[in-house]
């Protein structure tokens, strides 16, 4: 019975052997404009990543600016409308006595085309501050220290007049760059600078400013980390899958801000299948292509040339194989942060995004099906990934000083392709989303 | 005339010319793969559209293991068979003995019978049946590839084709 099918089934087969008709014009057409959409187009995200890191890097720099100068001279102006300002210790009036020399020497600190604070005098005492009473003026100038001011204009009179007292007397001038440098009457410390609350760009004019810069400048400090992450896929026909990141980040502070960037290697992998059609091996003949006739004194003597000729059964047959495909990304991330510090510990923030380059795809090739089994085709059933995706960043975490350059991180990470990570049939968007711990070692230069 | 290796390098630099070449190649052949998958040609149109803008669209995925028209062939069926997949065929078993008297169908009968009135029988066939008969007779798929392709048992699998088997002879025996 089983033969008699199968020469049925051979006679149905034959009669679609040549069985090429015509397919209608327009199913053309529709391929050809198919194609015309199939590319999808310009993802959002091109439009949108610039904009963000842009936007993140202003931001940035201008939390920056505003940390660095202009809160400097806000607090200045709330410290000097609340109250008098008490200056015990500073290069300028660090003198017991008010005098005359003191006089003179703030004259030569101000020049005279603008207004100058007007110090009243409350004591003489050698142990006693000199109190700076606010007068209101306007506009508002600063002080040698970076202090605000206002005084009356009708007190410019008496300007160049030592005799006039000083808490009647207002003084018009301007900065002079470098003066109070050459001052020997006593250095400005760090911490009298947090103390007082100076701006940076006045305070960089006085004896204290090295020790200041080396608590203000940027400190450098690289980063080596290993993060291992679970990804999911908004596609429910992509299994979830783990990759492992080796970081070496650089990371760039000023006081509780940072930048980070750097390099990363993510190793990741997908498992699929691969269908295989093949034709099975049925065996070999040797097959005659020349014979040739040598006559010799025994008679004609017939030489046979041959080759192999390997037979295959003519049905294809079908396998599904599993398959695991690796994949190994760069990626640069530019991160940025804010970082709270409290004894050996230190909070942090960060976000940022992140460009992922697919530099490696190692996909191992099909194995035979059957020994000498004939290979028709192979078709990979495998997620296709896009070369080029970017994602966006966050993680927040803590560090731990373990030693004086060294200290401990950890941090749960979590990330989000902006651009899809997959290429989906029909154009579909294989978004995916990433939950990770990351760790590591910091050294700070 | 292009080879297929360079007719494949024209259409992955998106040359519309090679497309259409390549498309005019094999086109007739996929044709006739969907008309027999499909149960009319409005179906067979779509299976052949959409199927051939996979083929463009996966082309640079083709690793040249096999032949060109075997890769386009496999996208093809595979393309027909997600077609019906999405329509979720009740599969049912029945007894395979009910294929017996497929035997008593003549040679005759399928000799005299032109392709196109045989294609018109496949048709009639019901997906599930027709499905399976196409992929076992025509394209040579043993029951356990076509159970894993269809994510079916293999019993399934061979009830539907004894199923297919009966219904078409029934079908012949009523034409002639």
């Amino acid at each position: 019975m089983a033969e008699n099918f199968n020469h049925i089934d051979q006679i149905i087969r034959q009669k679609f052997e040549n069985f090429e008709p015509e397919p209608p014009a327009q199913v053309w057409e529709n391929v050809r404009s198919g194609l015309k959409k199939s590319p999808p187009p310009p993802s959002s995200s091109g439009f949108v990543m610039p904009v963000i890191v842009v936007v993140s890097l202003l931001l940035f720099i201008g939390g920056l600016m505003h940390h660095l100068y202009l809160n400097d001279s806000g607090s200045n102006l709330r410290t000097a409308r609340a109250s008098a300002l008490s200056i015990q210790k500073a290069s300028v009036f660090s003198t017991d006595y008010t005098t005359t020399s003191d006089i003179t020497l703030q004259q030569e600190v101000y020049q005279t085309s603008s207004e100058v604070p007007v110090a009243s005098i409350s004591s003489t005492g050698p142990d006693q501050a000199i109190q700076l009473d606010q007068q209101p003026v306007i506009p508002p100038v600063r002080d040698a220290f970076g202090q605000t001011y206002q005084g009356d204009r009708k007190q410019k009179k008496a300007k160049n007049n030592p005799s006039v007292p000083l808490n009647s007397t207002s003084r018009t001038g301007q900065w002079k760059p470098g003066l109070v440098q050459t001052l020997a009457a006593g250095e400005l410390s760090y911490a009298d600078a947090v103390k007082y609350d100076l701006s940076a760009r006045d305070v960089r004019k006085l004896s204290g400013f090295q020790e200041y810069a080396r608590h203000n400048r940027a400190d450098w400090s690289i980063g080596f980390y290993f993060n291992p992450e679970v990804t999911r896929c908004n596609d429910q026909s992509i299994e979830n899958t783990v990759s492992y990141s080796a970081s070496i980040l650089p990371q760039v502070s000023f006081n509780r801000f940072f930048i980070q960037s750097g390099l990363s290697m993510r190793f990741t992998q997908d498992k699929g299948n691969y269908a295989i059609d093949y034709n099975r091996y049925l065996g070999s003949y040797e097959d005659v292509y020349n014979v040739t006739f040598d006559s010799t004194e025994n008679g004609v003597i017939p030489t046979y040339y041959t080759h192999t000729v390997e037979v295959y059964d003519t049905v294809n047959h079908y396998s599904i194989s599993e398959t695991k495909a690796n994949y190994t990304y760069l990626e640069i991330p530019l991160l940025m942060g804010y970082r709270y510090n409290f004894g050996k510990f230190s909070l942090f923030a960060k976000a940022g995004p992140a460009a992922s380059f697919l530099v490696i795809k190692n996909i191992p090739d099909a194995g035979y099906p059957e020994d000498k089994a004939r290979i028709i085709n192979v078709d990979y059933q495998i997620p296709v990934r896009s070369v080029v995706n970017w994602q966006m960043m966050l993680g927040a975490g803590f560090d731990y000083q373990l030693a004086d350059k060294f200290s401990f991180s950890l941090e749960p990470t979590f990330r989000f392709t902006l651009k899809p990570e997959f290429d989906l049939p029909d154009g579909a968007r294989g978004n995916t989303t990433s939950f990770g711990i990351r760790a590591g070692l910091n050294y700070n230069f | 005339m292009y080879s297929d290796k360079e007719l494949i390098e024209r259409c992955l630099e998106n040359d519309p010319k090679a497309q259409e070449l390549l498309y005019k190649r094999f086109s007739g052949r996929m044709y006739g793969v969907c008309l027999r998958f499909a149960r009319n040609t409005l179906e067979a149109d779509d299976i052949l559209q959409e199927g051939f803008i996979k083929v463009f669209s996966f082309l640079k995925d083709f690793r040249h293991d096999g032949s060109l028209e075997g890769w386009i062939r496999r996208t093809i069926v595979n393309t027909a068979i997600n077609y019906y997949n999405s329509k979720q065929n009740e599969w049912s078993e029945t007894s395979i003995k009910m294929a017996e008297s497929y035997q008593s169908v003549s040679e005759e009968i399928l000799d005299k019978i032109s392709t196109n009135d045989l294609l018109n029988l496949i048709h009639e066939l019901p997906e599930g049946y027709r499905l399976v008969f196409n992929l076992y007779i025509i394209e040579g798929y043993n029951h356990k590839e076509i159970a894993e392709m269809l994510n079916i048992s293999e019993n399934t699998s061979k009830s539907q084709l004894s199923r297919a088997r009966t219904a078409l002879q029934q079908r012949l025996i009523q034409r002639k």
